[in-house]
């Protein structure tokens, strides 16, 4: 009977055990993360008074600070601008910065995150479950939309309008509102230019940057024979910089309004031609390459030209070959035929999304965040210190990267701006479209047959 | 001895931490994903009832049939290379060479290292422009039989299926613990009757270890056919869907909010998974089982 009983005894404290060790890592993690707040941004010595005012203002609102227990009001935020991205270091002084502004009142817990399909599987599946942090970042439009459909999604159309519509470039915050509503704050910019190793090129004897793909292609042959890669494509993951290339050859077939037509449009099946023949040129391990791949051969000079967004500057300065980015020179999209030249890619890479909060000392903890992190003088250090161009109308005049500073010329110059093919196109399409390229690269199918795949998934 | 009421309840209260355990995690899940596979479901909104829609599409889709190919082919592989080869090991270092541990050792290390760090290694082997494979090509002579391995439709399959086909220490060591396991007098008797190595290993060695050599075609089979890790970090199924296996068929079905037709899909992995085990096990059943 003894023995029954201490057996009896034990599977309890071993059910009970099991249950307690699934419990309570909130309390641990919440003890972590505050060491984050010892950091300090020298900004905000400058900034004091203005913080104190806010302070005092969020009091006023609430009537206590923070969370009314004394205690803080933490906000979760998975953050993707972490590790080598280059924007990480400036972001995190930022969030520092914050949480010791706000010290006591406010705090921001980040939860690293460095790989984007990932952080991506991350976020839907803390909305699917309930479980939305309160702040993350979204690339696409479709997410939000159906994030905000599950009644996830705080409306910040008041905040914004009231309080910093005037911090928004034209139009960024119409653009981005669903129903007449804001569920989305439009942050980072995707401003993609095309860039020359114009050391290889004149090695090559190609004197001129290429202005149309006629020239580009002779371009091409040049580099070829002087025996450097002359185009950088990949078609792993999301093909990231051959879906850029595809892009600009379906703005110059096809103009500004491209994607208005959707892939009806014929200029779409004409760009995958001039895709197909760039793979002409690029290198043989470009069928299964990766960003790493793609990266590589440009930073270290096996590759002459090359395209990505503006925020891989900071990149090729710190992980590029001595004088690569003195060498290294931006254009905007070429020509076809004579036509449609001088575009440039522009879309929003990054938008803030926020969970819809219950709790007023939340909402007006995310509407701190919000204040602080679109402060111009802020988004322009981190613009500056990455490369990075932002939906803020801050003062590009005192950006003083000379690659930057052409960038911001040359799209505000541009011919036309056209968003690129996965930012314009459904989650599917952007989905099969690796797959259907590599076909189209192996000669499995032409140029409509790859069209064909990418209609045959939406 | 007559088991009372008593008894029973113990025995039930024993086994029921394991039984909530198992319903949670595996029951539910299972039934779960059944019933959700009939639902047209972004995982995040509401899903609308569909019925047999989202089966209808995964079977008209020809990656699947192809990525099922591919696991079948995995799991024959693993099956009847992977586990022969760790037989053949298993049966050397049972006999105990020189240097039994420390090769023991060797064959189990990759087991120990990360999925990540092997994938990586055998891609930087597998590169076309500086991988180590094509640079023994052009080192002997045979620069024109250097290729994107990875990236040709032709060799990535069989790249990616072939390296891990030599990982076989798991195996090795179940089987090895089987071996030790036989009573030494069936050996004596077996040497006294004049048979040599071979044949004590073929009539004693491997009908005596016949269950382990089951679960280890039932683990390799399984492994097969779940495999996913190998395939996303070589090639994630490309080029255009050649080395696509159904756990990353299913994993891009979610990619694109498809947690309808990714339900259908692992349906189907689970019908085809079952239908494996029950194979394997009626294969290595015997009559007196």
């Amino acid at each position: 009977m003894k023995k029954k009983t201490v057996a009896l005894l034990l599977v309890a404290a071993m059910g009970i055990a099991s249950l307690a060790g699934c419990g309570n890592g909130k309390g641990e993690n919440a003890d972590k993360n505050t060491g984050g707040t010892e950091a300090t941004d020298e900004k905000d010595a400058e900034q004091d008074a203005d913080t104190d005012k806010d302070a005092e203002a969020d009091e006023d609102k609430d009537g206590e600070t923070g969370g009314g227990s004394g205690e803080a009001v933490t906000l979760t935020y998975p953050c993707i601008w972490v590790g080598a991205d280059s924007k990480a270091e400036v972001w995190a002084q930022m969030i520092a910065g914050f949480n010791e502004q706000y010290k006591g009142q406010y705090e921001i817990q980040v939860e690293e995150q460095t790989d984007y399909d990932a952080y991506r599987d991350k976020i839907r599946t803390l909305v699917s479950a309930k479980s939305t942090p309160d702040i993350f970042t979204v690339d696409s439009p479709a997410d939000i939309q159906m994030f905000a459909e599950a009644g996830e999604l705080m409306d910040v159309t008041a905040y914004l309008e009231e309080k910093l519509a005037d911090r928004f470039v034209a139009s960024a915050i119409d653009s981005a509102k669903i129903d007449g509503k804001n569920y989305s704050v439009p942050y980072e910019m995707a401003v993609v230019p095309m860039m020359y190793n114009k050391k290889l090129l004149d090695a090559a004897g190609v004197e001129a940057i290429p202005t149309s793909y006629e020239e580009l292609f002779e371009a091409c042959e040049k580099l070829k024979e002087s025996g450097v890669i002359p185009i950088t494509q990949m078609t792993n993951d999301n093909a990231w910089t051959s879906m850029l290339w595809y892009s600009y050859a379906v703005a110059a077939c096809g103009g500004a309004d491209v994607y208005e037509k959707g892939l009806e449009d014929e200029a779409f099946v004409k760009a995958a031609e001039l895709l197909r023949k760039m793979f002409d040129y690029t290198s043989s391990d470009a069928v299964g390459a990766d960003a790493s791949v793609v990266n590589g051969h440009f930073f270290n000079e096996r590759a002459a030209i090359y395209t990505n967004g503006s925020w891989i500057l900071a990149r090729i300065q710190s992980e590029g070959v001595e004088g690569l980015y003195d060498n290294l020179v931006v254009g905007p999209g070429l020509s076809n035929e004579g036509a449609n030249g001088g575009a440039y890619l522009n879309s929003i890479l990054a938008y803030f999304v926020f969970k819809k909060q219950d709790d007023p000392n939340k909402q007006a903890a995310v509407e701190a965040f919000l204040d602080y992190v679109t402060d111009p003088e802020r988004v322009l250090e981190l613009s500056a210190s990455s490369g990075s161009l932002f939906a803020i109308d801050y003062d590009t005049a005192t950006i003083s990267d000379p690659v930057q500073v052409e960038i911001v010329k040359q799209s505000s110059e541009a011919a036309f701006m056209v968003p690129y093919f996965q930012s314009a196109m459904s989650q599917k399409v952007v989905s099969a479209f690796p797959s259907a390229l590599e076909s189209l690269v192996l000669d499995e199918v032409d140029a409509q047959g790859f069209v064909d795949m990418l209609k045959n998934a939406e | 001895m007559k088991r009372t009421r008593r008894d029973n309840v113990g025995i039930l209260l024993f086994l029921l931490p394991a039984l909530l355990l198992f319903f949670v995690f595996f029951v539910f899940p299972v039934c779960f994903v059944g019933v959700m596979s009939l639902f047209d479901w972004n995982g995040i909104t509401s899903a609308g009832f569909v019925g047999f829609e989202n089966y209808a599409k995964i079977f008209g889709d020809k990656v699947f049939w192809s990525s099922l190919r591919h696991n079948v082919i995995w799991a024959l592989a693993a099956c009847c290379i992977q586990v022969p080869l760790a037989l053949l090991m298993a049966l050397i270092l049972s006999k105990k060479p020189r240097f039994w541990k420390f090769f023991r050792t060797v064959y189990f290390l990759p087991q120990v290292i990360s999925g990540i760090a092997i994938a990586t290694l055998w891609a930087a082997v597998f590169n076309s422009e500086f991988g180590l494979l094509n640079g023994i090509l052009k080192a002997v002579g045979m620069g024109d039989k250097a290729t994107n391995w990875l990236g040709n439709p032709k060799t990535a399959f069989v790249c990616v299926l072939v390296y891990g086909l030599f990982y076989i220490g798991y195996y090795m060591v179940i089987l090895m613990a089987g071996i030790s396991g036989i009573d030494e007098t069936y050996y004596e008797a077996a040497r006294i009757d004049g048979a040599n190595a071979f044949q004590v290993d073929l009539h004693i060695t491997i009908p005596l270890i016949r269950y382990s050599l089951a679960t280890c075609m039932s683990l390799a089979a399984v492994f097969g056919l779940r495999t996913f890790e190998q395939v996303y970090l070589l090639t994630n199924g490309g080029p255009a869907n050649r080395t696509s296996i159904l756990v990353l068929y299913l994993y891009k079905q979610m990619n694109v909010n498809d947690y309808g037709g990714a339900n259908a899909s692992s349906m189907m992995l689970i019908l085809v998974g079952a239908i494996v085990i029950v194979g394997v096990r009626k294969i290595f059943s015997s009559k007196d089982d």
